[in-house]
């Protein structure tokens, strides 16, 4: 076994640009429309938004619940 | 050093006091200069300290990044894998979207939002989380059990939050993370049980992992099957055995299964090692002729003998010593790491132990015994 110090990048978002980041990903109109908690299916606001990624081409969200978060991120696992 | 001291000093050796201490200082820079986790550390405070003062989202952006890495990069450092190091090492990198540019997320790339400043402790439970979850258990998570793979999963990341030191971190974590979680699933609570009574005896890390570690290797490429399932749960109760052996009792000391082939040295009885470490070397001897491919030499010493019996403790240590030159002179194997710890035993007396892994070489003359 070798030491492997490559670095795990983790992408993250300010929680006062979280508008931005929507924007940025061109859903700003789909917030608390169209968009739900892969995990809940609760509708995704600016307040309640946690974690996105994209899985199959897909961008998948994820609400604030700590059990939404856990099970969501089971997605990463390699 | 406290003030008073430094004070101290000066008045006592005047300009060569000074020059002491400025010396002192520049070392302590330099080392921690050169760490680049401990850097970060450094550059988070000093970016507390500007938010605190300036109140500006930059200061403040700095700050969470910095602490959060060299945190988690140092606490898993602390954390002993053999001569590996998981999780892997992290990077906390800000998406800059306020410029109006457009932001395509990569296949896979998740994006957190991280809470303010002030709630700093929960940014670092969750971003341990995801590096585990993304950086552990690599090449082996397909042919895992689920409750075993969540079991892993959160004790990994308990050892990781316990070594950054902090109790609130933990506290928060242990009381709306881990024990929800393991309270709603039966089999999950069955499990836990198991990996954190080999925890406790400090197997989880320094062998088990170690082992799935190995695992992974030798299986990449192979399609699931249940017998791959069987000898990863058989191998989490062969370990279980041990780490509840009661003294006197017996439990098995070698596993082997078509992937999984390992052996154990275990040295506890300071009557026996004491009498003579012959019992030990035919012990390592019939593991060579089984064709493990994993030794684990696990001492446990005696240390609360010390307070009424240090000459046996001391005969002890030396003994141990004795078998591990042996062993290493005697016999054809790699070593793959040796490591000391402390742990708690069966009846959560604290114990000094030492885990050494061998690679048997049987390419090797020396090892047809």
């Amino acid at each position: 076994m070798k030491i492997d110090e490559k670095k795990e990048v983790i992408k993250v978002i300010h929680y006062k640009e979280v508008h931005n980041f929507f924007k940025s990903i061109e859903c700003e109109e789909k917030l608390e429309k169209d968009l739900i908690c892969h995990i809940c299916k609760k509708k995704i606001t600016e307040q309640n938004f946690k974690a996105t990624i994209r899985w199959m081409g897909k961008l998948l969200f994820c609400c604030d619940k700590h059990e939404c978060y856990r099970v969501f991120t089971e997605t990463i696992r390699k | 050093m406290p003030f008073k001291d430094i004070f101290e000093l000066i008045l006592k050796y005047g300009v060569w006091g000074i020059v002491l201490l400025l010396v002192i200082f520049i070392l302590l820079l330099i080392r921690i200069l050169i760490d680049e986790d401990k850097t970060d550390i450094w550059r988070g405070r000093f970016y507390k300290v500007l938010y605190k003062i300036l109140k500006r989202r930059e200061a403040e952006k700095k700050y969470v990044a910095y602490d959060i890495a060299g945190r988690l990069n140092l606490a898993r450092r602390g954390m002993p894998f053999g001569k590996n190091l998981i999780p892997r090492s992290l990077k906390v990198e800000w998406i800059e979207s306020s410029s109006g540019q457009t932001y395509i997320p990569k296949e896979g790339e998740l994006v957190v939002k991280l809470d303010p400043a002030e709630e700093q402790e929960k940014n670092i439970i969750f971003l341990a989380h995801a590096l585990i979850q993304k950086t552990a258990l690599i090449g082996i998570r397909y042919i895992l059990e689920k409750p075993i793979e969540d079991s892993v999963d959160l004790n990994l990341i308990k050892n990781l939050l316990r070594e950054i030191g902090n109790p609130t971190i933990l506290d928060w974590y242990m009381k709306y993370e881990y024990i929800p979680q393991i309270e709603q699933n039966e089999k999950l609570k069955d499990w836990n049980s198991k990996i954190v009574e080999i925890d406790e005896r400090g197997l989880f890390t320094r062998l088990l992992l170690v082992e799935l570690d190995r695992y992974g290797v030798k299986i990449a490429g192979t399609s699931k099957s249940s017998e791959m399932e069987e000898e990863i749960k058989d191998l989490i109760k062969f370990l279980y055995n041990i780490a509840t052996k009661k003294y006197g009792e017996n439990a098995p000391l070698n596993h082997i299964t078509r992937n999984i082939k390992i052996g154990i040295l275990l040295v506890g009885e300071t009557s026996k090692i004491l009498s003579s470490i012959d019992p030990y070397i035919k012990a390592f001897i019939y593991q060579l002729k089984k064709q493990v491919e994993s030794i684990y030499v696990l001492s446990f010493s005696k240390e609360f003998l010390r307070e009424n019996d240090e000459e046996s403790e001391k005969a002890f240590e030396e003994m141990r010593g004795y078998l591990q030159e042996r062993i290493e002179s005697e016999f054809k194997v790699e070593k793959d790491f040796e490591l000391t710890y402390f742990c708690y035993d069966i009846k959560g007396r604290k114990r000094k132990a030492k885990c050494v892994h061998y690679i048997p070489d049987y390419g090797s003359i020396k090892n047809f015994v």
